[in-house]
């Protein structure tokens, strides 16, 4: 949710928003060491000290099993197999499913969370190099599976008790809303970070996680926690996500006005810039789009005639032995757009051959005010792409048969 | 969780299979689901479910692909040919079923089944080939949209038949109401509403995925079949830029599902008897023998070239994912037997799966041989000292005009009877054969010619024509730098299009970027 509001703002990559992404990255971590102890505890019968030991051993040492497996697969298996594969996106997103899938299953075997099974397939996926072209089209099913998770979830609480847990709920909504912020601001002032970033990060966690919900569900499986818990985690978890959601959107006037009082100071923040620098964007560059035999040739010429110039396709082998900066990404999803920094592009060439994508970006050119330049492979279109406002087309077809007509020309076809 | 996780295996290795093989992966997902199958016995609830949400979702999905406008003037086209091979496989279906012993009703049903064409599977391969936009891919386009608002229409008819005319009447006004309704979002308001919350992908794709989920509500509520409701949210949803805005979110979700879809399916196949297999040969045969000659001979009439038509045709050689939920409702009704329903899946699995060796280059070629054309012009000498150009695509067409200004005399090779036709109109020398074919290169005196401009499809089919034609100039259309590579070797001027496209858009740069300023001024064209 953070990461999306922060996405949402353009502000991913500012130097607080690096920092909170790096604490959820930490807190999932602890998350699956935790769920691993959750699943050790086993059923919630009496047992032995010796018993849940060796219940915690054989937990611990499923997770370590599954973790090795994983380590070893990010580094000798799934480069070379899936490299095979990586032309193909249909068969790259399936075969990574069924990687998650294969791990859900071998943590269910250990009688371990089916949770820690997916983190640590997701763990090998991300050691990838082409894991931020997977990540984006997995988040189309994560969104689905999202909605899907919460309503269910939502389907499951009873708010009948609400008359009942509201007091501590209220308390521990304010632990985590104002609590949780105050600590994270003591923790990141004391490492060397301004005032605003220390500021801004700590707004941005005070909530509690989608995780906490799983946790609730299999304290309540095992039988470690009541009915009325999960209920309180569920209203906490509302609280503290709705609001926090407004003070990341609104996190800027709410540092200033904080700031105004000036209750900062007793953290004693230092002053001036963080020792981050903010990510450096690119500016007036040219995105060519498709590297089929035209998109190279115009990448070279644009590259020999001085211009900064960024390759992007959805195959790697094609993105090889390119002399400019390369994106590895399928441009029907907006956030390789972003990534390729179109916004602030020179000029954007399509070399596709596939019309549905070429409209699209034209479409997408048109509302980001950035020239375009879109190859015509079928006559049909040139309609299409024209009312689309096209600046330039690309008309392989008629060129190469004035191509033609040259060389028959040069070789006095046409003397008489 | 187990059963999960060996389906979306199962699809996996299909799919990498595929992919690795350069073969279809429709027909291996159904070995690898039967093989699953096979291997664990899977609940046969949860795959009822899975197929019914995977055939859902996957419909919707190609239904997003089915924007109208797309077929543009190709339309009275598409519905001519469309109507034409929708009735008359449906009759020639339920007359076969008849004769082959089957009722009346479940004759009609088998009909049903065999009138349309797969969305599925024409639009994927269509996609594949890059072909959605050329005049076969529209009007092809619009024939699927056709057949497949007839099959949502027909199935109230052929499932309440037995409950009298009234119940009929009210099936197939909840099922206009429902097209209506889709007619209505997709005219006024999705082109509208929905590209304004579009600079969010998670809100549209979430949005669109509500607007499913309420076509299927008021099509459960109409008691219309699901499949119809969905296919109908998709339809709704697949005007510019909707379709492409979310198409890139629902790709994944049509991937996944799709995979599930085609594993599930063929886990669910049982081992046919051989009478049901004996049964399905024939159907499966009225179909892929009818269809081609049907599509190819209206298209040829309204102007499509000999290629386009036979294309076309073959391309839609097979029955649709409708006739599998025709089957199920039938099924379900107590309307059909089960072997009934295997003969419809046999149909449907085997002639998906020969789509992709059927819809061929080298099909169509071979069916373009057998065209019954006879206008070849035949000369007694093969002639000299005259231009050859073999190949007359949308590219050689554009050339014939500029080579009129030639004092050398016109000769054309190229093996569609339609674009033969259109040749010899314009007044050209034209020959009907096979550009690989040594004896039809000699006849149009290759060897002997002033100069050979080939813009043949494949440029290596250029080869015979390099080594006939030595010694006579040869220039040949080449699309990367290993086909130029490859026709240099053998003597022939490769002529890259993409180069020469690359030169012109570089030109273009330097005219309106390094003007002073920087800035774009105009178009350029």
């Amino acid at each position: 949710m953070v990461v999306k509001l922060l996405d949402q703002k353009g502000e991913l990559d500012s130097v607080y928003g690096r920092i909170a992404v790096g604490i959820f990255l930490v807190q999932d971590l602890v998350v699956v060491v935790a769920l691993t102890f959750l699943a050790g505890l086993g059923r919630g019968e009496e047992m032995a000290t010796a018993e849940v030991l060796t219940n915690l051993g054989i937990a611990f040492g499923g997770m370590a099993l599954l973790l090795v497996v994983a380590g070893v697969a990010a580094k000798w298996v799934l480069p070379a197999a899936l490299g095979r594969v990586a032309s193909s996106q249909e068969t790259l997103l399936i075969v990574s499913l069924a990687w998650c899938f294969a791990f859900v299953l071998g943590a269910e075997v250990m009688e371990l969370s089916l949770e820690i099974g997916a983190f640590l397939a997701g763990l090998a996926l991300a050691q990838l190099p082409y894991n931020h072209d997977l990540r984006r089209r997995v988040h189309p099913l994560m969104n689905f599976f999202i909605a899907v998770f919460f309503v269910s979830l939502g389907a499951q609480m009873e708010f009948g008790a609400i008359g009942e847990i509201w007091f501590p709920a209220i308390l521990l909504s304010l632990f985590v809303l104002l609590g949780n912020p105050f600590i994270f601001m003591l923790i990141i002032a004391r490492m060397g970070y301004g005032e605003r970033t220390s500021f801004l990060t700590s707004v941005t966690v005070a909530q509690i996680s989608e995780f906490s919900f799983i946790f609730a569900a299999m304290g309540l499986a095992t039988g470690l926690i009541g009915e009325e818990i999960l209920s309180l985690v569920g209203v906490v978890g509302l609280i503290t996500i709705a609001t926090s959601a407004f003070m990341i959107l609104y996190n800027h006037p709410l540092y200033e006005r904080v700031s105004a009082l000036g209750i900062l100071r007793i953290f004693r923040a230092r002053e001036g810039p963080s020792p981050m620098s903010e990510e450096v964007r690119r500016e007036g560059h040219v995105v060519v789009v498709g590297m089929n035999s035209l998109g190279r040739s115009i990448v070279r010429g644009l590259h020999e005639q001085g211009e900064e110039v960024l390759a992007v396709d959805t195959d790697p082998s094609k993105l090889r032995g390119l002399p400019s900066a390369t994106l590895l990404g399928n441009v029907e999803y907006r956030a390789v757009l972003e990534e390729a920094d179109l916004a602030s592009a020179r000029l954007l060439v399509s070399a596709l051959h596939i019309e549905e994508a070429n409209r699209l970006l034209a479409y997408r050119c048109r509302e980001m005010g950035v020239p375009c330049s879109i190859n015509v492979f079928d006559p049909g279109s040139v309609g299409d792409l024209m009312r689309l406002g096209v600046d330039h087309l690309i008309e392989a077809q008629r060129i190469g048969v004035d191509r033609i007509v040259e060389e028959l020309s040069e070789r006095g076809v046409f003397a008489p | 969780m187990t059963a999960f996780a060996l389906l979306l295996a199962a699809a996996a290795i299909g799919y990498a299979a595929a992919h690795l093989l350069r073969v279809p992966a429709i027909p291996l997902l159904l070995i690898l689901g039967m093989a699953a199958s096979a291997l664990v016995a899977l609940p046969e609830g949860f795959l009822e479910d899975v197929l019914m949400l995977g055939v859902m979702v996957v419909v919707f999905v190609a239904g997003i692909e089915l924007n109208p406008d797309r077929v543009g003037r190709y339309l009275g086209t598409a519905l001519r040919v469309g109507v034409l091979q929708f009735f008359v496989l449906g009759a020639a279906g339920l007359w076969a079923a008849h004769l082959l012993g089957f009722s009346l009703q479940t004759a009609a049903y088998l009909g049903l089944a065999l009138s349309a064409s797969s969305t599925l599977v024409v639009i994927r391969l269509l996609q594949q080939r890059r072909e959605l936009y050329t005049p076969m891919g529209r009007m092809v386009t619009g024939i699927l949209l056709l057949q497949d608002l007839l099959v949502i229409l027909l199935i109230p008819v052929v499932t309440l038949l037995d409950e009298g005319a009234l119940a009929v009447g009210i099936g197939v006004g909840s099922t206009l109401a429902l097209m209506l309704l889709a007619a209505g979002l997709l005219r006024w308001v999705t082109p509208r509403v929905l590209p304004r919350v579009a600079d969010d992908e998670e809100r549209l794709l979430l949005l669109v995925l509500a607007v499913l989920f309420v076509f299927l509500g008021i099509a459960h509520l109409l008691n219309v079949p699901l499949i119809g409701g969905a296919f109908l949210a998709g339809v709704a949803l697949s005007p510019f830029p909707v379709n492409a805005l979310v198409r890139g979110q629902l790709n994944s979700l049509g991937g996944f599902f799709s995979a599930l879809f085609f594993t599930t399916l063929g886990a669910i196949l049982t081992i046919p008897t051989p009478g049901e297999v004996v049964q399905a040969a024939i159907l499966l045969g009225l179909v892929i023998v009818l269809t081609p000659p049907l599509v190819a001979l209206v298209a040829e009439r309204n102007g499509f070239s000999a290629r386009g038509g036979v294309g076309a045709g073959l391309i839609l050689s097979q029955t649709s994912e409708f006739s599998l939920v025709v089957g199920i409702q039938g099924m379900l009704l107590g309307q059909i037997s089960d072997s009934a329903f295997s003969v419809i899946v046999l149909v449907t699995v085997a002639s998906m799966m020969l789509t992709p060796i059927l819809a061929t280059t080298p099909v169509t070629g071979l069916l373009i041989r057998l065209h019954p054309w006879s206008g070849t012009r035949r000369e007694e000498e093969p002639p000299e000292g005259h231009i050859l150009v073999v190949g007359c695509g949308a590219s050689g067409l554009a050339l014939l005009e500029t080579l009129v200004g030639t004092p050398h005399e016109i000769w054309v090779i190229d093996d569609d009877p339609a674009v033969v036709e259109q040749i010899d109109e314009a007044g050209f020398r034209v020959i009907r054969g096979d550009a690989t074919d040594r004896s039809v290169l000699r006849e149009a005196g290759a060897p002997h010619a002033r100069m050979v401009v080939s813009t043949v499809r494949f440029p290596k089919d250029s080869g015979p024509l390099l080594e006939l034609a030595n010694g006579v100039p040869v220039l040949v259309r080449a699309f990367d730098e290993s086909d130029a590579a490859w026709i240099e070797e053998r003597g022939g001027v490769a002529v890259s299009y993409s180069e020469a496209a690359s030169d012109e858009l570089l030109r273009w740069f330097r005219e309106e970027f390094d003007a002073p300023g920087g800035e774009t001024e105009s178009s350029s064209r």
